[in-house]
C-alpha cells in the first residue's frame, strides 16, 4: 500500500511540514513538551500547533497564554471525548486542522500535533504524523517504564519528563531512563527538565534532527511514509531512527 | 464494479467510517447545554428527524442525482446553505463533509463523484456524502435512509459521552427511530431539484447549536 | 394565480371567497422627483413622507382582521436607488377560521442600490386559525433589505392556532434564506421551546455590524439574522439591534419606525 501516508491531493506537497506527534498520559507535561519546544526553536522554524483535549481547548489556551507563539498558530480539534480515535482510528479531523494550519501559514516547516491525554496504549496513526514522541514523567512512578506499551516501546522518542522531581517523588530517574531503552532496543531516551538546559538542549537537537530527516526523505521519489516503526504490506518492520543519531532512508 | 447496494450501505453507515464523525454529537450536546432535559433525547430525535435531517438527507438525495448525471453540485451547495443559515452550523457540516470528500477521492478515485467534489474543498457533509453514494451504488432511497441513520445513531453515540445511560438504551432509541427515519426516507428519496428540498426548520435547536462554541467546557465540536 | 390550491394544506381547507386584490407599493425613480405607486387591497397604504430619493409608507389594515378564507397579498418594490421605509400601523390577528385557512402573501423586490426597511408588527395566530404565510424577497446587487419580521402564537389565554412560514429570500439570484418555519403548540424538543413569540430580524444585501448580546446568523450571502424566541413579545431585545442595522442604511430615513 504505497500510498497510505501520502498527503491529500487537496494539499499542495510544497506546503506540508514535518508533523510531530506528542502522545502520554494525562498531566506527563505534554503541553509544557511543546511550549518548551516552541520557545527552543520558534525563532529559527515556522511553527504551528494542534491541540486534542477532553475538553475542547484547555490545552490550546494554555499555550496561547503562554506567549510562546502566535495565538492564531494554535488550533484545538475536539474528539467527542474519543482521544484515542482522534489520532488513531480516525485521523480526519485533526488532519484538516494540520493542513489549515500548513495552508494558512505557509509554508511551516514543523506542526506539533498533541494528543489528549489518554492511556499507554495510545500512539498516533502514521496517516497523520511522521514521527511521535511519547511523554512519561517520574511521577506517574518507576514501574511504567516496565510494563510498556506500544508508545513506550516504539515511539520515536520516549521523553521521561520532570526528572527534577525524582527525589520528590522517590524514583530513580536514571533507572527509569535505562529501562526505557532496555524496552526500545535503543531507540532514543531523553530525561528531560525544564531546569536542565542539557536535557533541553538534547530535546532540541533530536527535533533538529528529526527535521533535517525528514527533508532529506522528501528528495526520494517514494512514499516519505512514517518515521515511526510501522508495518508494511509485506510483513516486514522497520525503524528509521538509529539509538544515538538519525538517519534518512 | 459497484460493491452489493446492501453492502456499500453498511460500509457508508459505519460509525467508525474515517471522516470525522466521532467529533460531532448531532446537535446533541448544544441540546444538553442548552438545557434539555436527558430524559427528553427521544423526542429530541424526533425533531430532527422532521427538521435538519430532513433538509439534510433531501440535500444528499439530490446530490446523488447530480452527481450521476454529470452536474454540478455548487448550485446544491448554495440551496443547502440557504436552509442552514447558522454559519457555525454550516462550518460543522462542512467539517465533516471535507472529510467525506477526502475518503471519497480515496476509496473512488476517477469516479463521477471524485469528479463532482474536485472542484468543492468544502462541501456541506450532505452534499459529499450524496456524492460517495453515487459512488458507492446506492438508490436515492438508501442515501436518505444513510443520512438520517448515521446522524441519529452519532445522537446516540454521543449520548453515552454526556449522560449517565446504559448503551442497550441507545441502541433501543436507534431502533425506535426507524419508522421516522423512513418517513425522511419517503419524503425526500424521489427529489433530483435544488429548488425542491424542504426547509423545515427547529429554532431553538439552531440557536443551541449556534452557541456551541461559545460554551468553554465541551467534548463535540458540534 | 390559483393561491388556494397551491397553499392548500391536509388539515384546512383554503377558499378564497373574497375578492383578491393585491395591495401595492411602488416607488421608481422619476426625473428631480421619485414616483409612488399604491393600490390598496386587505391592506392599504398611506403616505407619511415623500420626497425625491424616498419614501415612508405605512400599511393600514382594511378590515381588522383576518379571517378565515382570506388572502391578504401584498407587492412591494423598490427601483434602482431608491429608499422606502414600511411600517405596519398595528399588528394583525388571524381569527378562528371556521374549518378555513388563510393566506398572507408578501412579495418584495429590491433593485440594484435601494432599500427596503419594514418594521413589521406581530401577526397573532388565535385558536382556530390556520394561517399559511409566503414572504419572498428578491434583492439585486447592491440593494438593501431590512426586515423585521413577528409572529406570535394565540392571543392571552390561548394555546393559538396553527401557522407555517415559507420564507424565500434571494440576493443577487441566489438563494439566501429559504426556511419553512412552523409554529404552533406542542411542536417537540427543539423547535420553539416554551416561546409563544418568533421574533426575527434579517438583513440582506450587506452584513451589518454584530451587535453585543445579539447572536447574530452570517447567512452565506451577505446577511445576517437574528432571532429571539420569548415568551412575552415585550421582552424582545431586537429593537436595539434594528436600530443598530438601520442607521448603516444608506440615504434619509424617515424617524426609525420602531
Amino acid at each position: 500500500m504505497p500510498d497510505t501516508t501520502t498527503p491529500d491531493s487537496t494539499t499542495p506537497v510544497t506546503t506540508r511540514a514535518f508533523r510531530l506527534g506528542v502522545a502520554g498520559p494525562v498531566g506527563t507535561g505534554k503541553s509544557s513538551l511543546i511550549a518548551m519546544v516552541c520557545r527552543e526553536l520558534g525563532d529559527e522554524l515556522r511553527l504551528g500547533v494542534v491541540t486534542n483535549d477532553i475538553y475542547t481547548d484547555e490545552d490550546a489556551r494554555m499555550l496561547r497564554a503562554a506567549g510562546v507563539l502566535d495565538p492564531e498558530r494554535i488550533r484545538a480539534v475536539e474528539t467527542g471525548a474519543c482521544p484515542h480515535t482522534a489520532i488513531r482510528d480516525d485521523v480526519t479531523a485533526n488532519l484538516l486542522a494540520v493542513e489549515d494550519l500548513e495552508a494558512d501559514f505557509a509554508p511551516l516547516d514543523l506542526v506539533l500535533v498533541e494528543s489528549g491525554g489518554d492511556n499507554l496504549t495510545a500512539t498516533f496513526s502514521p496517516a497523520l504524523v511522521d514521527a511521535q514522541v511519547f511523554v512519561l514523567d517520574v511521577a506517574g512512578g518507576g514501574d511504567v517504564v516496565r510494563k510498556g506499551g506500544p508508545g513506550i516501546s516504539r515511539a520515536d522518542l520516549l521523553v521521561v519528563n520532570k526528572t527534577d522531581l525524582a527525589p520528590h517523588v522517590g524514583v530513580d530517574a536514571d533507572l527509569m531512563q535505562v529501562q526505557g531503552r532496555e524496552a526500545r532496543d535503543g531507540r532514543p531516551v531523553i530525561g528531560l527538565s525544564r531546569t536542565d538546559p542539557a536535557s533541553v538542549a538534547q530535546l532540541r537537537a533530536w527535533v533538529l534532527a528529526m527535521l533535517g530527516a525528514h527533508r532529506s526523505g522528501h528528495h526520494v521519489p517514494v512514499d516519505p511514509g512514517p518515521m515511526a516503526p510501522h508495518s508494511h504490506a509485506d510483513g516486514g518492520a522497520h525503524s528509521h531512527v538509529g539509538g544515538d543519531g538519525v538517519h534518512a532512508h | 464494479m459497484l460493491p452489493h447496494p446492501e453492502f456499500a450501505a453498511m460500509l457508508l453507515a459505519d460509525g467508525r467510517l474515517p471522516v470525522g464523525g466521532h467529533t460531532q454529537s448531532s446537535g446533541l450536546e448544544p441540546a444538553l447545554l442548552g438545557g434539555l432535559e436527558p430524559r427528553d433525547v427521544p423526542a429530541l430525535v424526533a425533531t430532527r428527524l422532521r427538521t435538519v435531517v430532513l433538509v439534510d438527507a433531501a440535500t444528499a438525495v439530490v446530490a446523488r442525482h447530480r452527481t450521476l448525471a454529470g452536474l454540478p453540485l455548487d448550485d446544491l451547495q448554495l440551496a443547502w446553505a440557504a436552509r442552514t443559515p447558522s454559519e457555525v452550523v454550516r462550518a460543522a457540516s462542512i467539517a465533516v463533509g471535507r472529510g467525506q470528500r477526502r475518503l471519497a477521492q480515496r476509496l473512488w478515485p476517477g469516479s463521477a463523484a471524485a469528479s463532482a467534489l474536485a472542484p468543492m474543498p468544502a462541501p456541506a457533509r450532505p452534499v459529499a456524502v450524496g456524492a460517495m453514494a453515487a459512488a458507492a451504488g446506492l438508490d436515492g432511497a438508501r442515501t436518505a435512509r444513510l443520512v438520517a441513520y448515521d446522524d441519529v445513531q452519532s445522537l446516540c453515540a454521543a449520548a453515552l459521552k454526556l449522560c449517565p445511560l446504559d448503551p442497550v438504551e441507545t441502541t433501543e432509541w436507534l431502533l425506535h427511530a426507524g419508522p421516522g427515519i423512513e418517513e425522511v426516507v419517503a419524503a425526500v428519496a424521489h427529489l433530483t431539484e435544488p429548488d425542491g428540498i424542504p426547509a423545515p426548520s427547529a429554532p431553538l435547536l439552531e440557536q443551541w447549536q449556534h452557541a456551541h462554541p461559545t460554551h468553554p467546557r465541551r467534548l463535540f465540536s458540534a | 394565480m390559483p393561491m388556494a390550491a397551491r397553499t392548500a394544506t391536509s388539515a384546512v381547507t383554503v377558499s378564497t371567497h373574497t375578492e383578491v386584490r393585491t395591495a401595492r407599493v411602488e416607488l421608481w425613480p422619476g426625473g428631480r422627483s421619485s414616483r409612488l405607486v399604491l393600490a390598496a387591497g386587505l391592506v392599504t397604504p398611506r403616505v407619511v413622507r415623500h420626497d425625491a430619493s424616498g419614501a415612508e409608507v405605512a400599511l393600514l389594515a382594511t378590515t381588522a382582521t383576518l379571517l378565515g378564507g382570506d388572502t391578504l397579498r401584498l407587492a412591494v418594490e423598490v427601483g434602482p436607488g431608491m429608499r422606502l421605509d414600511l411600517r405596519d400601523v398595528a399588528g394583525t390577528v388571524a381569527y378562528h377560521g371556521r374549518g378555513l385557512g388563510c393566506v398572507v402573501d408578501a412579495s418584495l423586490r429590491v433593485h440594484e442600490g435601494a432599500t427596503l426597511a419594514w418594521a413589521g408588527e406581530p401577526l397573532v395566530v388565535a385558536d382556530g386559525s390556520a394561517v399559511t404565510r409566503h414572504l419572498r424577497a428578491d434583492v439585486d446587487e447592491g440593494g438593501r433589505l431590512l426586515l423585521r419580521d413577528r409572529v406570535a402564537l394565540g392571543r392571552s389565554g390561548q394555546d393559538g392556532g396553527r401557522l407555517d412560514c415559507h420564507t424565500a429570500l434571494r440576493h443577487a439570484g441566489r438563494p439566501a434564506l429559504v426556511e419553512h418555519l412552523e409554529v404552533r403548540a406542542g411542536l417537540g424538543p427543539g423547535a420553539l421551546g416554551t416561546a409563544r413569540v418568533v421574533d426575527t430580524l434579517t438583513a440582506l444585501g450587506w452584513r451589518p455590524d454584530t451587535v453585543a448580546g445579539h447572536a447574530a446568523y452570517r447567512l452565506h450571502e451577505p446577511g445576517s439574522v437574528v432571532r429571539e424566541l420569548l415568551d412575552e413579545a415585550h421582552t424582545s431585545g431586537l429593537p436595539t439591534v434594528w436600530a443598530a442595522w438601520h442607521a448603516e442604511l444608506p440615504g434619509q430615513p424617515g424617524q426609525p419606525p420602531i
